[in-house]
């Protein structure tokens, strides 16, 4: 029995694996999955990682970080981040995001986290954006975290770090359940910000509507 | 993992392998009637066929091993055959790649057998 799971994970493996394998094969490149999170949070940065592993062995359970449990998403952090050949971050403030309006912000994170890893990246999978301003083929897919094991891999390690930022976070303004809700906008969290108004990490243009001001 | 699942991947490793060390891709699974090739590359301009093992245990051997005599004879043929189309002649050489696909090593065996004494 367990023989089998471990065959059916193998298959899902493959066939996450398709876009990926066709770029492997040609010559000379560098792949590179790329993914962000925190886009619709009310507080907190928007946090884009990029990675880049090896065909083989693929890491178990790689998926859309939002499919997976967050116990199970820290566990296939820990193989990845062993496994990975590579991987950095781009984290944009909560204030940038104010400043710069959230679709620049997130692609300022995605620049960052792309031009940050120490690797000769030269083709990077990217969830939904395009046109990035930076040296290496492009190439996105709507939906792409639930198609892509790169992209998928990069949720992952974007949203357990960020996760834990946000949890650390919780000690400095542990009103609104920041390790509950990294940020976002659930009903405690919303009752709490009508209470105590809002604290440096919030983004101001995303809470304007609700505390109604 | 389906048997030509774990082929593929096996190839692909192979394949990124032996890029690295310099090697061109000729032809992927080629095909000379029955025999498929899996690799053919060019080597500082020797004409190398790659037959890739890719194993997940060592419970029944050692991935080399698995290319017996009848299978080399094989690939023997299919040299003989891409010579022919080729119209010329050519070094060739066979090479054998084991990779192990737990750890994703690829173990290179160059000049593998010979073709004396296999047509």
């Amino acid at each position: 029995m367990k023989q089998m799971i471990k065959t059916k994970e193998e298959e899902r493996l493959y066939s996450l694996t398709r876009i990926e394998r066709e770029l492997w094969m040609q010559p000379g490149v560098v792949l590179a999955g790329m993914d962000e999170v925190g886009r619709g949070s009310l507080a907190g940065p928007v946090v884009a990682a990029c990675v880049v592993l090896p065909p083989a062995p693929l890491v178990r359970f790689v998926n859309d970080s939002k499919k997976l449990t967050a116990k199970r998403r820290s566990e296939v952090y820990e193989s990845i981040t062993k496994q990975a050949e590579g991987f950095a971050l781009g984290w944009v403030k909560a204030e940038a995001v104010d400043n710069r309006g959230i679709l620049k912000a997130t692609r300022e994170a995605f620049c960052l986290a792309c031009t940050r890893i120490k690797l000769p990246v030269t083709d990077l999978l990217i969830d939904a954006l395009r046109d990035l301003p930076v040296p290496m083929r492009q190439h996105s897919f709507i939906h792409g975290d639930a198609q892509s094991y790169l992209i998928g891999a990069a949720s992952i390690i974007a949203k357990v770090l960020r996760d834990k930022y946000m949890e650390e976070q919780h000690e400095l303004y542990p009103q609104y359940g920041f390790n509950k809700n990294k940020g976002y906008g659930t009903a405690e969290h919303i009752a709490a910000l009508k209470n105590y108004g809002p604290c440096p990490l919030h983004r101001q243009s995303f809470i304007k509507g609700i505390l109604g001001a | 993992m389906k048997r030509k699942e774990k082929g593929a991947t096996g190839e692909l490793l192979a394949l990124i392998h032996l890029r690295r060390i310099g090697y061109e891709l000729l032809y992927k699974n080629a095909r000379f009637g029955r025999v498929e090739v899996d690799l053919i590359m060019l080597d500082k301009g020797s004409v190398v066929f790659v037959e890739v093992k890719a194993r997940k245990c060592n419970t029944f051997g050692l991935p080399r091993e698995a290319v017996d005599s009848k299978k080399q004879k094989r690939l023997v043929r299919a040299a003989l055959s891409y010579m022919q189309e080729l119209g010329s002649e050519v070094n060739i050489r066979f090479d054998v790649v084991e990779v192990d696909l737990n750890i994703g090593a690829a173990n290179h065996i160059k000049n593998a057998f010979t073709a004396d004494s296999k047509v």
